[in-house]
């Protein structure tokens, strides 16, 4: 069983005040007579006490008679026939980004939104559907097309503001295709018009309706932070932080500076009329953590107050190589500034303590677990040659790839190749006709680079792009894991223990259990949330942070008219038309008309 | 109450006499025809004259003319025993002038209106506390007009009180009393058990009875509105009720249903019923109502 209006059931609580009626006690007057023979069979005569009696003339019968007729007549829900047309389609499309959180309306613009919704809800006909869209740093279908109004007020009810930017592009775009092929459609856009990409959309004959909210204020925003490890002292960081001033009026604010919670310092900013600032502080660190900027200044957004990142120490990166012997290659290797290099002939253990293993021409006993590149390594469970060949021309090689950034392969002669067929996982970037000289691929997060012949045998070595090649695969084997987002941006990972679920704990400390991907990869993608989420995985703890610093969001000067490409215009409605039911009136007169009998009934009996 | 009736009551009432449809059966003498022969200026047969017949009765006239003894015979004249069953329960404390001394002076003016005819009166209140015993007996088998003071003097001193079981009362006194006479009921008539039992106990001696319905203003037209808790004066019993000026309507309907069932169930019985409403002057009663009603004339 459904029901069209289960918020109806709140006049359920007049059920036990009927109750409460009868079980108070009525005071009686105790009237002593002759005898009660007479009253008793006065009130045998006057009650039903046989299964049918004479119908009498009753005005309380026929009050109640009344009621119940009106209560029967709304319920079977009469109406005139007749030729009716199609309901109007509207789409409402909620701004919940972070410049919604404004404080410059009672109390924010994204309740005032919710109000005005809720009034378009409560004016809606019957035949009317409405379809709610949420546009913050996503675009969410909140509400499927319905015209039963209980559930749009509770996907109304159920929408959160985000602290992340705001993207309506996506929004309308969507509300454009749901519209296709539809007649009376209305667009109703609830938005403070603060975006940055509407630009990029041709309004064409969409029938949009900008609901401005807010009217704009006073507002210092942080809009980028960033920290870097000092190079020469490797325990030094340096916090980078730049203000905007989106009035226009000279602000000024006490900035502080946190790690982990603890103040490390403050100071004096102040910022000129639509203007930014610069700081730069600097802080010593000897462990991760997380460093936190926070303006006090009570303005209308305070979302953008406070920037959180993470401050992690330098570690270099621990290279293992196996070789007989390549002076080219060792020297290529240390050249890397953050980079150890060990140098084994034979591998033997096939969990080397080493970040990335270099294999230059030999076949490895046990092939290592970790990323590796392997040079001129042949035979192997991966790659089984086939032949050699003989000069081979370098003919195609794809510079998009990151390990190919700023390497080229024009000098290049190769003596030499492998024939080998490459595992499906692996695919080509550096190619001859004939077959592949320089692969790449993951496999079951396993990142491996082969090079397919042996650099000694080639002219690359003498080149400057061999030790750039080095240099990009051993950061490309290493990857580092961002630990400083954006609101919105999907958080990703790849965890040691592959089986364990991972438990995200949100800065507002609610934990979501996430379950990896492709064995052992987490992509966390709900970061609406600005401030600093743990992740937990088994015995293994990290932290990322999530900021909103967008100088569009900071800038809460909602727009009077919206510019969707180069020649759409949307102004601001002012108000908005709605259609208020009257059934409240027609409840109203039914309690009047219940009281009304009440105290008929009392009157008569005083 | 000082006096039950007025002097100018009682010689009104002095000129009444009452109706006995039927012969007195009493074995007392009296005033009353009866069907037994006797001494009396009444001639009422002849018979044949048997030996050890008194003499002075023979009809010697006929004697004359026929040549045969026949004897005069001549009604015998007897009391009519008069007997007043007087509801003297607590429910006949109500009413303005209370329904018990209406009540006295319905039963004063019948025994005065009996004992002027040189009848038997005989006043039966019920329930009979101890208190009263000594005074109910005073108020047995009363007659003659010299007699009426002292009547009057032990109804006047009568009290009214306690529950009474009505037909049980009735049905006593109609063993107590044999003999059929004028049987006067006053008494309201409310009783939870009903009443038909003990009515019918009298009309099975073959007395004739009068039932006179006393009831209060109050009992015909309650005054009292609202949510009320009605308490039975003699019972105790209490009963929830309702009122309003709305249901007074019904509340008389039902009042005249009940006093209707009880003057039918007269009628099929050959009792004469009469209803009465206790402030109402009594006069009308006796003199108009009573008298229309066959009670005397």
């Amino acid at each position: 069983m459904n029901f069209l209006n289960p918020e109806a059931l709140a006049f359920a609580v007049t059920l036990p005040v009927v109750v409460v009626f009868y079980l108070l006690k009525r005071r009686r007057i105790a009237q002593l007579v002759s005898s009660t023979i007479i009253w008793k069979r006065f009130l045998n005569e006057t009650q039903a006490n046989s299964p049918f009696q004479k119908l009498r003339h009753n005005w309380l019968l026929i009050i109640q008679l009344i009621l119940l007729a009106l209560a029967v007549f709304a319920l079977i829900r009469p109406y005139f026939s007749g030729k009716s047309e199609s309901g109007r389609f509207v789409v409402v499309i909620l701004d919940v980004s972070a410049s919604m959180q404004a404080t410059d309306v009672s109390l924010n613009r994204f309740e005032q939104a919710k109000d005005e919704i809720s009034k378009m809800i409560d004016g809606m006909y019957d035949n009317d559907e409405m379809i709610l869209i949420l546009s913050g740093g996503n675009t969410e279908v909140r509400q499927s097309p319905t015209s039963v109004k209980s559930v749009l007020r509770k996907a109304l009810d159920q929408a959160k503001v985000t602290d992340s930017p705001t993207r309506l592009l996506d929004a309308i775009k969507l509300s454009k295709n749901l519209t296709l092929n539809r007649s009376k459609v209305e667009v109703h856009l609830f938005s403070d018009g603060v975006s940055s990409d509407l630009d990029a959309f041709e309004l064409q004959d969409l029938n949009l309706v900008y609901h401005r909210l807010g009217e704009g204020g006073d507002n210092l925003g942080i809009v980028s932070l960033e920290v870097r490890s000092n190079l020469e002292q490797s325990d030094q960081q340096s916090i980078f932080a730049t203000i905007g001033n989106f009035s226009t009026n000279v602000m000024s604010s006490e900035v502080e500076f946190f790690f982990n919670d603890q103040m490390i310092g403050s100071r004096r900013l102040t910022v000129g009329p639509t203007n930014t600032a610069s700081l730069v502080f600097s802080a010593n660190q000897s462990t991760n953590g997380v460093f936190q900027v926070r303006l006090k200044k009570d303005d209308v957004l305070q979302v953008d107050n406070v920037g959180s990142v993470m401050g992690l120490t330098r570690r270099n990166v621990e290279v293992l190589l196996i070789t007989t012997g390549n002076v080219f290659l060792e020297k290529a290797i240390r050249s890397i500034v953050d980079a150890d290099l060990i140098v084994k002939s034979s591998l033997t253990d096939s969990t080397p303590k080493a970040d990335v293993v270099v294999l230059d021409s030999i076949r490895p006993s046990v092939w290592p677990s970790g990323n590796v590149m392997a040079i001129n390594t042949q035979s192997t469970n991966w790659f089984q040659p086939s032949g050699l060949l003989e000069g081979p021309p370098i003919v195609d090689w794809k510079s998009a790839h990151p390990i190919l950034r700023f390497v080229n392969f024009d000098n290049v002669q190769v003596a030499q190749a492998v024939n080998s067929e490459l595992p499906t996982w692996m695919s080509p970037i550096v190619e001859s006709p004939s077959a592949p000289l320089i692969a790449v691929g993951e496999n079951n997060g396993q990142r491996a680079v082969w090079v397919g012949f042996n650099p000694l045998d080639s002219t690359w070595p003498l080149r400057v792009s061999f030790p750039i090649f080095i240099a990009n695969a051993i950061d490309w084997l290493n990857p580092k894991i961002v630990t400083n987002l954006s609101a919105g941006e999907s958080f990703s990972m790849r965890v040691s223990d592959k089986d364990s679920t991972v438990l995200v704990t949100l800065p507002d400390g609610e934990i979501i259990e996430t379950p990896t991907v492709n064995n052992g990869e987490l992509i966390f993608a709900d970061t609406f949330q600005q401030g600093v989420y743990d992740v937990k995985s088994g015995t293994n703890e990290i932290s990322f942070c999530v900021n909103l610093l967008d100088a569009v969001e900071s800038a809460i000067e909602s727009k009077d008219v919206l510019e969707l490409g180069q020649y759409g215009k949307v102004e601001a409605t002012v108000q908005l038309d709605s259609n208020k039911e009257l059934w409240r009136w027609f409840a109203i007169i039914c309690l009047l008309l219940l009281m009304f009998e009440w105290w008929f009934y009392h009157r008569r009996t005083a | 109450m000082d006096t039950l009736i007025s002097n100018e009551l009682m010689k009104r009432l002095e000129q009444l006499q009452l109706l006995a449809r039927r012969r007195s059966k009493s074995s007392s003498k009296g005033e009353r025809r009866s069907r037994a022969r006797g001494h009396s200026v009444e001639f009422a047969d002849y018979r044949n004259y048997v030996p050890g017949d008194d003499l002075r009765r023979i009809d010697w006239n006929l004697f004359g003319r026929l040549g045969h003894l026949f004897l005069k015979l001549y009604e015998e004249e007897r009391e009519l025993p008069v007997t007043i069953y007087l509801d003297a329960s607590e429910s006949m404390l109500f009413g303005e002038v209370t329904k018990f001394d209406f009540a006295r002076q319905v039963a004063a003016a019948v025994g005065y209106v009996a004992l002027c005819g040189f009848d038997r009166v005989t006043v039966e209140p019920f329930p009979l506390v101890d208190s009263q015993k000594s005074l109910a007996g005073e108020l047995r088998a009363v007659r003659g007009r010299h007699s009426s003071i002292r009547f009057f003097d032990n109804l006047n001193q009568l009290k009214a009180g306690g529950a009474v079981d009505f037909n049980q009362a009735l049905r006593l006194g109609a063993i107590k009393h044999r003999d059929p006479g004028i049987v006067v009921v006053l008494s309201d008539f409310l009783n939870l058990d009903g009443y038909e039992a003990g009515l019918k106990s009298l009309t099975n001696r073959g007395s004739e009875v009068h039932a006179v319905q006393i009831l209060a203003e109050e009992e015909l037209e309650p005054s009292t509105y609202g949510d009320l808790k009605v308490i039975d004066s003699e019972t105790g019993a209490e009963q929830e009720v309702t009122f309003g000026k709305y249901r007074l309507k019904t509340y008389q309907e039902t009042v005249h249903k009940y006093c209707h069932r009880l003057q039918e169930f007269c009628q099929a019985r050959g009792v004469h019923y009469q209803l009465a409403q206790s402030n109402t002057p009594i006069n009308d009663l006796l003199l108009k109502t009573m008298r229309a009603g066959g009670m005397w004339r």
